[in-house]
């Protein structure tokens, strides 16, 4: 297996295609220890089992590397560009900087799958002119065909046991659209339509009074407030001024999405990290970080933006 | 509403029931905000905070524990007035909705010029 990563382009964005752990670690070590060898800050973002074959395996060199455990901090897809890859990279702006990010493994539900592709075909454009690599894994034995052929589509290079080529199905666009899938709402779903600012209290009101009959603490039910006061409030200023909120229960965890006439137009919406001296355009975010899961539908009828809290 | 206007300018403002009204403190440099800060009572709570940066006190007292909410555009707006000071100057909340904390932690990490009494 290859490990030269071509680092003539800025922004280098390859998958790797591995099977079986000696592969992963073939694909990845080497691309870690090729990183500090160019004295280029390196951040590993994957799940736990595979941040200690590569802590084990790079043995004394693994206190220089930033571990992130991508099952906590990149639990949401649509946190890990903001939270994760350009905290990590925004942190170290001169020069290139390294990151193995695994946003996609085999426990991932099918709630998660297609906010995780959407999320690997946006990195691309997170990115653009950014000297940054970020190798992803894909566990070919683990993952489903779909998944690596939605991984062609998202990465420009593709690296497996043959080398480095390039993919001839990269096409980003394709994959942000192919899930931006209608959004079912259970018979069960409380609902509260709101017309003008005035109801957008009255609707915070209506969530929070749902969430707390459902028994979600403090923490949850301010962060329920928060993130449906966002919602709501977007609604009212992008979204022809009114909307509708829905809110429901699937197992532990509470599910609340926002429905407005508008359109998103901004795929990074909610994406980008703050900038301190920007105001606004930080709602999206808030509810990115706290939210389990954001799942977004925007199109001719408008724009739903979902989300999971944990109770 | 039992809230007497002791000196200076007060705003007020109000639209379908969400309501803000800013007064002066009594004793130091500062406001008191009572009732919600969203997207209906914003001009008020900027143009208090506006108001209240122009003030030349090391310390700017935002006293809050009788507002019910806060979003993040008016943590936003309370993030920006404390970046605009200088010269060690300080915002200091005192007993914030809840949401503040969360919302200064999660878009404002490292935030100086501001302080947040429970």
């Amino acid at each position: 297996m290859t490990n030269a990563v071509t680092t003539d382009e800025m922004f280098v964005h390859p998958a790797l295609f591995y099977r079986g752990e000696q592969e992963f670690l073939a694909g990845t070590v080497p691309f870690v220890l090729a990183g500090l060898a160019a004295a280029e800050p390196v951040a590993v973002a994957t799940p736990p089992e595979h941040l200690q074959l590569i802590r084990h395996h790079l043995a004394d060199r693994a206190d220089e590397v930033h571990f992130v455990d991508m099952t906590r901090a990149g639990r949401n897809p649509g946190w890990i560009i903001p939270g994760v890859l350009r905290r990590f990279a925004d942190a170290h702006d001169a020069g290139r900087v390294r990151i193995i990010g695994e946003p996609v493994w085999a426990g991932r539900s099918h709630l998660e799958y297609p906010a995780c592709a959407q999320h690997e075909a946006l990195i691309n454009a997170a990115f653009v002119e950014r000297e940054v690599t970020i190798l992803c894994p894909y566990d070919t034995d683990g993952l489903d065909p779909r998944v690596l052929d939605d991984a062609l589509a998202t990465h420009p290079l593709v690296i497996d046991g043959a080398g480095e080529t390039a993919s001839a199905a990269y096409s980003p666009e394709l994959v942000v659209a192919r899930y931006n899938e209608v959004l079912p709402v259970p018979p069960d779903a409380e609902t509260y339509h709101f017309e003008s600012s005035s109801q957008l209290a009255g609707a915070r009101e209506f969530a929070v009074r749902y969430g707390g009959r459902t028994g979600l603490d403090g923490r949850l039910l301010n962060d329920l407030a928060l993130a449906v006061a966002e919602l709501t409030t977007n609604s009212v200023i992008h979204g022809a001024g009114s909307g509708t909120l829905r809110i429901w229960t699937e197992g532990e965890r509470i599910v609340c999405e926002v429905h407005d006439a508008g359109r998103l137009v901004d795929p990074l919406a909610g994406r980008r990290p703050q900038v301190p001296s920007e105001p606004g355009g930080r709602g999206l975010l808030l509810v990115n970080h706290i939210a389990d899961l954001v799942r977004v539908h925007t199109g001719e009828t408008g724009t739903t933006i979902r989300f999971y809290l944990g109770s | 509403m039992d809230v007497s206007v002791e000196a200076g300018d007060s705003v007020a403002s109000w639209c379908g029931g969400i309501r803000l009204e800013v007064y002066p403190l009594m004793g130091r440099p500062g406001v008191r905000a009572i009732g919600e800060i969203g997207l209906d009572t914003r001009t008020a709570w900027r143009e208090a905070l506006a108001r209240l940066v122009r003030s030349s006190a090391d310390r700017l007292h935002v006293d809050l524990s009788r507002v019910t909410f806060i979003d993040v555009a008016g943590v936003t707006d309370l993030a920006v007035a404390a970046q605009s000071l200088s010269g060690g100057r300080r915002i200091v909340v005192h007993r914030p909705p809840p949401q503040l904390a969360r919302v200064l932690a999660v878009c404002w990490p490292e935030l100086g010029g501001i302080e947040v009494t429970p």
